[in-house]
């Protein structure tokens, strides 16, 4: 038995490797992604005041702040038992939508578009964001203003861009002015003109890569997330469906507080990522693997396959156009790219919609209360995928415990599966090509994960891949600077 | 328009790695005319865009080098980077996006202030608060020779709590 090693793997947030394992004949055994970050953050947020947990929290990450502030935020509403004010409510979504166009457009245009466009063979020197700004200057260009007008939306109302402590139990600590309305507003159409101009690109481009659309995370599972209660595309509130590979919805309008009844977590000795699985598919007797019937899928291309429709109309369009493209359950997990470009478009519409809401400028934005429940659950779709933060607290409302389910866990299981298939697919024996082992990134890239949640920038990531015998002996070693 | 931009940037829950933006929560309380200052988790690829409106920049980082005593300043440039950009920039990073996206090349200088731990916590360790009290009787040099401000208090107290 060989064995590769990708470490760390490139392009990514946080640390994590991956092994892949061959047979005496050179051919893929099998293939593992490892999460080598421990977080180790719930246990430091034990005896924290729960007032303090939404701007605790988005500090864990510099990528997923806002996530984090929401879906804790939305625990201590439960905690308190009180009912947003409407304006309040209007404006955390406002800056959720912000948060889901600034993710998106850094996922597309600065970490996976050098893949498409410049093509998963070309040298590595020129596959990255600044071979893309040789080859196509304005769409990088264009890629760095998208996402600056996400990063805008979440300035005009959190005040900071990183981690706005902002969202607070109860509501909001501030309303939007009537200047900063007006300023999205106009920065606004050249958002969506360049959604387009991405949207069309990656049509265009999407019929020359069928050997990666038919083996990057092509496979039949669960995918599941938010819906409204009408079963339309919901980012923020509503209820939890499963829908299945066939199109046939599993379950529909849980309670997402009620998460444990149907998420259960595995833990593996090779990685500190834990393996969420749909509950009611899994004997719990027996070991989760990427190969169990509980695997289920979160993110931008979950959310657009378990939507009836999205309920804007230029998202919807292409959402149709999207399913006659690929089907009503679009399988591989090379179109999250394409999903998040139109999820893109959904944010930007409903962030319209929000801005020429009258009530949206209203001051009146924060419920008061005391603790009035010991737990609460708060969920949120991150772009990512469905994040869960699940507090206990006593009578003071100081933290017992807390529990995180962050989107990139849910998708751990197929994740790994994804680079066993790239694996098989593209590497036979140990003559290793580098848009070999690019591929099997890339393939973990389409998940877009954000595996730190408090990880320190590192800086430089090398590639480092290593070919080992059976006996362990090292037999080939390529390292990328 | 600023013609300095001060980038404090580092986790905040990291222990030491917080002292970027320790030092950028300190200016930021001295209101400087003409100077930009952003305390942030991390670089990333938008503020090219802040570059390209500066004629210099200070990035203030903490040391993942224990042996370092005192703070390092040292001038950079963009070269020619071929680093994959991650959802995190380097410093080098965003001068070549600055440079190949708008033609524009501020003086830029990084400054790393020792660090001893990196461990999930809030607070700095003594080696790096003295760090970040040396940083800012540096940074009051460099902006009272660029005749931006005539006199800064130093405060007593760094804040603790970002």
């Amino acid at each position: 038995m060989k064995r590769i090693t990708i470490d760390p793997v490139t392009r990514i947030e946080g640390h994590a490797k991956i092994s892949i394992f061959l047979d005496d004949d050179g051919n893929v055994n099998d293939a593992r992604f490892h999460v080598t970050e421990f977080r180790g953050f719930e246990a430091f947020c034990v005896g924290r005041p729960l007032w303090e947990m939404p701007s605790l929290t988005a500090r864990t990450c510099g990528i997923c702040p806002v996530s984090h502030l929401l879906a804790s935020a939305k625990a201590g509403d439960e905690i308190l038992a009180v009912k947003l004010p409407p304006t309040a409510l209007k404006l955390r979504r406002l800056m959720n939508l912000g948060q889901i166009i600034q993710s998106h457009a850094l996922s597309f245009f600065h970490l996976s578009s050098p893949d498409f466009l410049l093509g998963f063979d070309s040298t590595p020197e020129k596959r990255n964001v600044f071979g893309l700004m040789e080859a196509e200057p304005e769409l990088a260009k264009r890629g760095i203003r998208l996402r600056k007008y996400g990063q805008e939306i979440i300035a005009a109302l959190g005040g900071q861009k990183i981690h706005p402590a902002w969202a607070v139990p109860g509501g909001v600590r501030e309303g939007l002015s009537e200047e900063g309305r007006k300023i999205l507003l106009e920065s606004l159409p050249e958002a969506r003109e360049t959604t387009f101009v991405a949207l069309g690109l990656f049509k265009k481009l999407l019929d020359a890569f069928p050997r990666e659309v038919a083996s990057f995370g092509n496979f039949p599972s669960l995918f599941l997330g938010l819906v409204t209660p009408e079963g339309l595309w919901e980012h923020h509130d509503g209820v939890i469906r499963v829908v299945a590979a066939n199109g046939a919805i599993v379950a529909d309008k849980l309670d997402p507080t009620t998460y444990l009844d149907f998420i259960g977590e595995a833990s593996s000795g090779s990685s500190y990522l834990k393996s969420p699985y749909y509950r009611p598919l899994m004997d719990e007797t027996q070991t989760v693997t990427s190969d169990s019937a509980g695997l289920y899928r979160v993110g931008p291309l979950a959310r657009l396959n378990i939507c009836d429709r999205v309920g804007t109309p230029l998202a919807d369009k292409e959402l149709t156009e999207f399913r006659n493209r690929v089907g009503r359950v679009a399988l591989s997990s090379f179109y999250f790219h394409y999903a998040r470009l139109i999820e893109i478009l959904a944010a930007i519409e409903a962030a319209e919609l929000h801005l020429n809401d009258p009530d949206i400028t209203s001051q009146r934005v924060r419920a008061e209360a005391g603790i009035n429940r010991e737990r609460g659950v708060g969920v949120s779709e991150a772009p990512r995928g469905t994040l869960f933060h699940d507090y206990t607290v006593d009578e003071n409302g100081l933290i017992k415990k807390v529990n995180m389910i962050i989107a990139t866990g849910h998708n751990n299981l197929a994740m790994n599966k994804t680079v066993k298939q790239i694996a098989k697919e593209f590497i036979q024996g140990s003559d290793i090509q580098e848009g070999m082992l690019n591929r099997v990134e890339a393939g973990i890239r389409a998940y877009d994960p954000c595996l730190s949640c408090s990880t320190h920038a590192i800086g430089q990531m090398p590639l480092d891949i290593k070919i080992f015998s059976q006996q362990g002996e090292l037999v080939k070693e390529l390292v990328r600077d | 328009m600023s013609n300095l931009l001060v980038i404090g940037y580092g986790n905040p829950l990291r222990g030491d790695d917080a002292v970027g933006q320790v030092v950028a929560r300190v200016l930021s309380d001295w209101y400087l005319p003409n100077v930009k200052v952003l305390s942030l988790h991390q670089l990333a690829p938008e503020l090219a865009d802040d570059l390209a409106e500066v004629g210099t920049v200070y990035f203030i980082d903490a040391c993942m080098d224990r042996t370092l005593e005192h703070p390092r300043v040292a001038e950079i440039q963009s070269g020619n980077s071929t680093v994959n950009v991650s959802h995190f920039s380097s410093p080098q990073d965003l001068l070549v996006l600055a440079k190949q996206l708008y033609d524009c090349e501020p003086r830029a200088y990084l400054i790393e202030i020792p660090a001893e731990s990196f461990e999930i916590n809030e607070g700095l360790s003594a080696k790096a608060r003295k760090g970040v009290k040396e940083v800012l009787e540096y940074l009051r040099g460099v902006l009272a020779n660029n005749q931006v401000v005539k006199q800064i208090t130093m405060p007593e107290k760094f804040p603790q709590d970002l």
